[in-house]
């Protein structure tokens, strides 16, 4: 908001200190202040905080906070109003419908004006402040505003419709549907039930703290106005400048929520400047339709209390002074116990630690002392799915992954790429930014596909991963949970196998380096949670952790790579589930005693049918061979025609060994002679 | 010497050399024509049959031992040899190719510096109800963030669930469910209703804190703020606080940094004014501990709050917040 430094110094018998120093003095106490321009008269741009706009959006306001900080004397323009004979009762009647919409509503009336141009020097201040100024009517309610911070509204009197008894009647209500107004800058407005106006006895006359209508405006020929001074509900302002889509110097301040005690000075404030600019006599009495009293609010300021608060010692003598420098009131009522009262235009305080937050304030921060806390030692408590994630991340950045940070949502076009079932679990957002974020993501493999599109512009081959929240609804319950995804992106057709070995690996590694043996966990061709409805069955698989479901590595369905534009590429990705993989997560590694006696080594060469499964020829070694085989290690596996079409070799390390002896090679040549015969019952030959 | 006496003295003398020159006086010593091996050589011809049967075996294994001495030797000293071409200039292609994403590092850096003050970490859910996220933390029916249009809300309307718009009410989770003294941070993912450009963002991460004991009081908020930003920016940097407004907070403060480009003489990264905002803060409301069921005349504590992406583009110099977002390898892989 534009204050004017030459404005603000009209309040004080002795100068304020050159303005760069007033920037710094409300920036450290009150409103971050930036000079926007330098010279004669430099203007401020001065950022009110929103609970300040009530006392602080007028020069008045802060000239008060100057006056305060730099212990200067105020002198505010005394107000004289010389009231005529008539009285403003026998003209005008108001009726406010509903007082929660206008908690206050005050008018006087000023007969005989004379309109005309603003004198220079009002004109430069409305300019300064960033106002245009119109006639001294206007420019004169616009003036007290930017001093009081109270909005105000002049009506042409003589333009009101008729009411009864030869008085005209105002009335603060809302607009009826359909309503129309044309506003002071020629618009048309079609209003309604929201809206609250000002109407005349027959139509709205101005969009109640938004705007004045054109009709009942001020114009070179007015001769007789009103002057209305009212406080209206922050709420119904806000939502109604909304709905117009008009915001206004006076609908800002509105929202604000002002105090209904700065109409008092601001009205009669404007009556006397008019009188000075206008002429005209200001009618006996005013309009005040309220339930408002002017009874400050009380606080009890107990200064024990207070250090304890800060954290530091300050004499009675120091808050006293503080407080007393902003208005405050304060009354002893037993030895460091105090009753504050706040003043009245201040729509900020109502606690103790709102007093405590004036005298820092007062004193500045820069003053605060720095007080290391003294405390009980205590141990946190472990957060297991952060230190997961710690752990996730680092080992899987080593592992030549990048990190991806992907928006929550799915557009509508994804929605379609799900079957029924995960379209009913979609969260949907009621107001999306666009149709690009309709729905909360329920997976994060889509996102991972995209990013794998847009990459590979730059990039020929890479891997990805994200660990975020994915969500979901059952039963109309909503449920978050979060999962760690990834995938391996080749531009080029790789085999699949190839891509699934690499998926495979990394997350085996990550299982290994979370303590996980071999023995925990299995991968199956089984899948929960419809994932067969995103993923390619015959390309996926899952993971089981101590043999609990905990996600999956696989190819995305068709649909998909068809939707990403991923056809041409090869891509593996990976979901895992993270809460149940912590519910298993032991954290520590095991160690197991080095072996005593040596292990003796076979190699095996086998010819296979293409589709056995390299588990189940593991399997009947195992099984054939039970009592010293320690470990198979494959080493070779390897395709060709020349091998038949059907056919596969692999190539395996076997490694017996005895826990309590030398193994002698007699034993492991027998061991060898049952693997041979279960391995040729299973038609699988030995080269 | 007899033959034994050679191959001993031979293996001696062979434990010393460490250059070429020195292994081939070795060589003609030991193996040479004028060696005392070959001096053996001559007499053995000599020698009568059946004496030469005898020693035979003896001087060829001898004279092998050497040759293999000799051939060892000749070896490790070539593997050391100085003569090899040696590039320390040469590209050496990363063994870590993989980054982690700018903010997760900010994250950890600063989840780092808390933890090790003793702070709990705890996360909360990113679908929230408007009473945690508005009306605990003393946001009002009508205030202006509850607006639809500031705030995600989702489908059924009826439900009143949105997704959180900040970390604070993670703030009134824990306490509903802790019993002082409290002392966490909580980092999370956040949403609002906002048009994206390079500067906001609908999407971002903040990390609160809060310290709630019967005398956690504004003092120790400076000293520990202080303390925290010294760590997280790795230097003792001019710290202010001015007043600001949020309402689960009175006094409501702002932290600023003196900023990091000019220290403080004004550029385009502080907008001139030598200062940025990092930090929002303040002392919890008594309302807030109202609403938790708290005991406000016995307790009082400070919350404070900052976000990581702007955390992560003060310290990187990035100067769109989209980028966060982006997944564009050429970002990421700076990092």
């Amino acid at each position: 908001m534009k204050f004017s430094y030459r404005w603000l110094n009209r309040y004080f018998e002795n100068k304020l200190p050159p303005a760069q120093k007033v920037v710094e003095v409300l920036t450290l106490h009150s409103f971050e202040t930036n000079l926007l321009t330098k010279g004669k008269n430099p203007v401020f741009d001065i950022d009110l905080l929103t609970n300040r706009v009530a006392d602080a959006s007028g020069h008045w306001g802060i000239s008060r906070e100057l006056s305060a900080l730099l212990g200067l004397k105020l002198n505010l323009p005394a107000i004289r109003i010389k009231e005529s004979k008539q009285k403003i009762n026998d003209f005008l009647e108001v009726i406010v419908k509903d007082k929660k919409d206008a908690p206050r509503y005050t008018a006087r009336m000023i007969k005989n004006i004379k309109v005309k141009d603003s004198p220079l020097w009002l004109k430069e201040e409305l300019r300064a402040c960033g106002l245009k100024p119109i006639n001294n009517i206007v420019d004169a309610t616009n003036f007290v505003m930017l001093e009081t911070g109270q909005p105000l509204h002049a009506f042409d009197y003589d333009l009101l419709a008729p009411g009864s008894k030869n008085k005209k009647r105002i009335l603060v209500r809302r607009a009826q549907k359909g309503e129309k107004i044309i506003t002071l800058d020629g618009e048309e407005k079609i209003l309604d039930n929201e809206i609250l106006v000002i109407a005349d006895s027959q139509k709205p006359i101005a969009l109640a703290g938004i705007k004045g209508g054109k009709e009942t405006g001020i114009h070179s020929q007015t001769k007789n106005i009103i002057i209305e001074a009212a406080n209206f509900n922050p709420t119904v302002i806000r939502r109604g400048s909304q709905k117009l889509n008009i915001k206004t110097d006076a609908s800002w301040r509105f929202e604000h929520s002002l105090s209904p005690a700065l109409i008092d000075k601001a009205l009669d404030r404007v009556c006397d400047l008019i009188c000075q600019l206008a002429g005209g006599e200001v009618l006996a009495g005013k309009i005040d339709i309220t339930d408002f009293k002017n009874k400050p609010i009380q606080i009890i300021l107990n200064l024990a209390k207070l250090r304890k608060f800060l954290g530091f010692e300050i004499s009675a003598a120091l808050v006293e002074k503080s407080l007393k420098a902003f208005g405050f009131q304060l009354k002893l009522v037993k030895p460091d116990l105090y009753l504050v009262s706040v003043p009245l235009e201040r729509n900020d305080i109502f606690e103790f630690e709102d007093l405590a937050g004036e005298i820092m304030r007062y004193l500045g921060y820069e003053n605060l002392e720095s007080v290391p806390p003294q405390e009980i030692l205590k141990l946190p408590a472990e957060n297991e799915l952060w230190q997961l994630t710690l752990n996730i991340r680092h080992w899987i950045k080593a592992l030549d992954l990048e990190e991806v940070y992907n928006y929550a949502f799915i557009s509508l076009a994804e929605k379609s790429l799900f079957d029924k079932n995960w379209q009913a679990k979609l969260i949907e957002v009621s107001n999306p930014l666009s149709n690009e974020f309709r729905y909360l993501k329920p997976t994060l493999i889509g996102g991972l596909l995209k990013n794998a599109r847009d990459n590979f512009r730059f990039y020929p081959s890479f891997s990805l991963f994200e660990i975020a929240r994915v969500f979901y609804q059952n039963q109309k319950r909503f449920f978050e949970e979060p999962v760690f995804s990834g995938i391996i992106a080749r531009k080029e057709r790789a085999p699949y196998q190839e891509v699934y070995n690499q998926a495979k690996s990394l997350i085996t590694s990550l299982l290994s380096k979370l303590g996980f043996d071999a023995d925990d966990y299995s991968f199956r061709p089984t899948f929960e949670r419809q994932y067969d409805e995103i993923l390619d069955k015959n390309y996926s698989v899952s993971l089981y952790l101590n043999n609990k479901f905990i996600g999956l590595i696989g190819r995305p369905k068709k649909e998909f790579l068809n939707f990403y534009k991923l056809t041409n590429n090869q891509l593996v990705v990976w979901e895992i589930y993270l809460l149940p993989l912590i519910s298993e997560w032991r954290g520590e590694l095991e160690y197991e005693p080095l072996p005593q006696y040596p292990a003796v080594i076979y190699d095996l060469s086998l010819l296979a049918p293409k589709n056995l499964l390299v588990d189940e020829i593991l399997k009947i070694i195992f099984e054939a061979a039970p009592q010293y085989l320690e470990d198979i290690d494959l080493f070779d596996l390897y395709e060709d025609e020349r091998l038949g079409a059907d056919k596969k070799s692999l190539s395996f390390h076997l490694i017996f060994r005895d826990k309590n002896k030398t193994l002698k090679s007699e034993i492991v040549a027998k061991e060898m002679e049952k693997i041979y015969q279960a391995l040729k019952k299973a038609h699988i030959e030995i080269r | 010497m007899n033959l034994e006496e050679i191959l001993e003295q031979g293996k001696k003398e062979i434990k010393e050399i460490v250059e070429a020159s020195g292994l081939e006086k070795w060589r003609v010593k030991f193996l040479g024509r004028k060696s005392a091996l070959a001096q053996w050589g001559k007499q053995f011809e000599k020698m009568p049959l059946d004496k030469r049967r005898e020693i035979g075996p003896l001087y060829n294994q001898i004279k092998s031992e050497l040759q293999k001495l000799y051939e060892e030797k000749l070896k490790s000293i070539e593997n050391f040899s100085s003569e090899e071409f040696f590039d320390y200039s040469v590209k050496s292609p990363p063994a870590i190719k993989g980054h982690l994403h700018p903010a997760t590092l900010v994250l950890e850096e600063v989840t780092k510096v808390f933890e090790k003050m003793g702070f709990e970490i705890v996360f909360g859910p990113e679908i929230e109800d408007d009473y945690h996220n508005f009306e605990a933390l003393n946001i009002l029916k009508d205030h202006p963030a509850r607006d639809r249009w500031d705030t995600l809300w989702l489908k059924p309307e009826n439900k009143n669930l949105l997704l959180r718009t900040h970390t604070s009410p993670v703030q009134i989770r824990y306490l509903e469910t802790h019993q002082p003294p409290i002392k966490m941070i909580t980092p999370g993912r956040c949403f609002r209703h906002e048009a994206t450009d390079s500067t906001h963002e609908m999407q971002f991460h903040q990390i609160e804190g809060l310290v709630v004991s019967e005398n956690a009081s504004l003092a120790n908020f400076k000293y520990l703020i202080e303390t925290a930003i010294e760590a997280i920016f790795k230097k003792k940097l001019k710290i202010r606080i001015v007043p600001d407004y949020f309402p689960f907070v009175s006094p409501g403060l702002e932290i600023d940094i003196n900023c990091l480009k000019c220290q403080g003489r004004g550029c385009r990264l502080c907008g001139g004014k030598g200062w940025l905002e990092i930090m929002g803060a303040g002392m919890v409301h008594p309302k807030v501990f109202e609403n938790v069921g708290y005991d406000k005349n016995k307790y009082q504590g400070f919350a404070f709050g900052l976000g990581l992406e702007r955390l992560a583009m003060l310290k990187y110099g990035i100067n769109d917040i989209r980028l966060f977002h982006s997944s564009d390898l050429r970002f990421l892989k700076q990092f």
